[in-house]
């Protein structure tokens, strides 16, 4: 009894060497770094979180494209043609008749010679597996611009269902603030 | 426009997509959810003609280009993969 409360305290002190072991290993190994840090500019500790920053998200850019990639692929088509970004939104739509609107579109776009494998752009739970996340698409759809001319802005202005979309019914323009010029 | 393509893809929630829509144009605003969810809300219950949604995707996809840098980035990407 008394030998096995001699080992418990033992254990217990060795168990303290430990922890204090650990914090002073710690501490000393940040304090180097503090100190240099101290020494350092602060313009490179912000410069350095910055290029980390850019680095994790040329990384996740890196990555969604090559999703994007593998779903042309499976899907036949050249990720580098023009149109293929609007092709695959069309694609992988939320609408019930979207291999007939992708049909239209390649008709209307005169994109004959895309060969989309059809019976692939069918299953959409398929494609999904690809690209689905909210945040793969926010990065796709970041890359969409809009070349209008004056009749295509008036016809799309006028459109019934953009019209409500930007209806202020639900979402009072007033209230919305733009980061620029407001404060 | 921009805003109905970010609502269209499947398998993503509209409201989420759309908050992700003005965050990347800097529009910022109070209860932005609730505030999303409710246009989404109102925009699917006054447009129920297919026919018209339909078109107005052509339409929008029609005048939808790519930035130059996307050809860009996925040049290396691609330059990358064959390396690998």
């Amino acid at each position: 009894m008394g030998d096995k409360s001699a080992f418990d305290v033992a254990l217990l002190q060795n168990l303290q060497i430990g922890k204090t072991r650990r914090k002073t290993a710690g501490t000393s190994s940040v304090k180097p770094v503090g100190k240099s840090a101290a020494g350092a500019p602060t313009a490179n500790r912000r410069s350095g979180r910055t290029q980390t920053e850019q680095d994790i998200l040329r990384h996740v850019q890196g990555s969604v494209l090559q999703k994007f990639c593998t779903l042309c692929g499976c899907l036949n088509i050249d990720p580098m043609r023009p149109q293929i970004l609007s092709l695959v939104v069309i694609l992988l739509s939320r609408h019930a008749q979207r291999i007939e609107i992708t049909r239209e579109f390649l008709l209307r776009e005169r994109c004959n010679a895309t060969l989309v494998t059809w019976d692939t752009a069918e299953d959409l739970d398929f494609l999904q597996q690809k690209v689905s996340s909210t945040s793969d698409w926010s990065l796709l759809l970041r890359y969409i611009f809009f070349e209008l001319t004056d009749a295509a802005r008036a016809e799309l202005g006028a459109h019934p269902v953009l019209c409500a979309l930007a209806s202020p019914r639900a979402t009072p323009r007033s209230s919305l603030r733009c980061r620029p010029c407001c404060t | 426009m921009q805003a109905l393509l970010y609502m269209t893809p499947a398998g993503t929630p509209s409201p989420k997509m759309l908050e992700r829509f003005l965050s990347h144009h800097g529009v910022e605003c109070l209860d932005v959810e609730v505030k999303c969810l409710r246009t989404v809300t109102s925009f699917s219950d006054s447009s129920n003609n297919e026919g018209l949604i339909t078109a107005c995707l052509l339409l929008v996809c029609q005048s939808a280009c790519a930035l130059p840098s996307f050809a860009l980035d996925l040049h290396d990407v691609l330059a990358a993969q064959h390396s690998n």
